[in-house]
């Protein structure tokens, strides 16, 4: 296949290859001018993806796998199976859903030969109320707030500042979620995916899709408060 | 009856993915006009989302990127 999108000056949609490359945060192309590059051999495309989707197929893998090795080799093998998959993928889901699909089979597969299978299901906490809101202190008995929230920026609350510093506690609050919180949250939030199709790669109802995300965005928001408060 | 404050905290996300029943969105998005703490966290739980799609990527470790980039040149076409 040829890559169409690649312009006489070696850009795609005026993206370099390289200047992707060169930043692991650089947003990557349009799904269809990916493809393109990937499909048309662009090694240093490759490189830009791999850089860019690591720490969350990293986070992706520990729904299954328990330890960071085992995490990392079913990284490794997802990009083998992509490469071996690209010519003959057709497009039907985006670029990213196909690349989680690859990741959720192959973390499953390495966790069932390594008999450490934890099955997404088991990592469904019962939860209490307190996990899907701020705790019941904060509420006076007839449901309202007793204790409201802070402003994060009375004056801007589209601050530059401001939205470094949530970015910076959530990057680190990310890694303390529970296992499905994290699977949930980075398929969702981090990477852009839809209910369906977060579902459908965690193997989980919307229901239960639904929970994990609003107790992975109240524990992030309620970090950021705490570091807010502590500051 | 209306959502309490405590109400709209936990259904947040719910209201946000549209699936609440009409009249539990009508009343939760009544309750937001009305109180500007849960309008506040509220858009504090939006805040984390959008700065979640905008967080750094840590570039992948030099050796899975020499493997891949060698199996990438090397594959079958």
């Amino acid at each position: 296949m040829s890559g169409q999108s690649l312009d006489p000056g070696g850009r795609y949609n005026g993206v370099t290859a390289d200047a992707v490359a060169r930043h692991a945060s650089a947003a990557l192309p349009d799904d269809a001018t990916l493809v393109d590059a990937l499909q048309a051999g662009d090694v240093d495309m490759f490189s830009a993806v791999v850089d860019h989707y690591h720490r969350s197929l990293l986070r992706v893998a520990t729904t299954w796998v328990r330890s960071k090795e085992a995490a990392e080799e079913a990284v490794q093998d997802t990009w083998l199976a992509v490469i071996t998959g690209l010519p003959r993928f057709e497009r039907r889901a985006s670029f990213k859903t196909w690349l989680f699909r690859i990741l959720a089979n192959r973390a499953r597969t390495r966790a069932v030969r390594d008999g450490r299978l934890v099955p997404f299901s088991a990592l469904l906490p019962e939860g209490t109320d307190d996990d899907d809101g701020p705790a019941l202190e904060r509420f006076a008995a007839n449901g309202q707030w007793a204790v409201p929230p802070s402003a994060w920026d009375a004056d801007d609350p589209e601050a530059q500042g401001l939205r470094k510093e949530v970015g910076a506690v959530i990057a680190r609050a990310v890694e303390a979620l529970p296992p499905a919180q994290r699977a949930v949250f980075t398929l969702r939030d981090i990477e852009g995916l839809d209910a369906a199709d977060a579902c459908n790669i965690l193997d989980v109802s919307e229901t239960n899709q639904r929970v994990l995300l609003h107790r992975a965005r109240t524990r992030l928001r309620a970090a950021v408060e705490a570091h807010r408060t502590t500051r | 009856m209306m959502p309490t404050c405590r109400d709209v905290t936990r259904k947040a996300t719910a209201l946000d993915e549209g699936a609440l029943p009409w009249l539990e969105r009508m009343a939760l998005q009544v309750h937001l006009l009305m109180c500007a703490h849960c309008r506040r966290y509220v858009a504090q739980l939006r805040l984390v989302r959008r700065q979640a799609a905008t967080l750094p990527r840590d570039a992948a470790p030099g050796e899975l990127q020499a493997h891949v980039r060698d199996w990438f040149k090397h594959r079958t076409p």
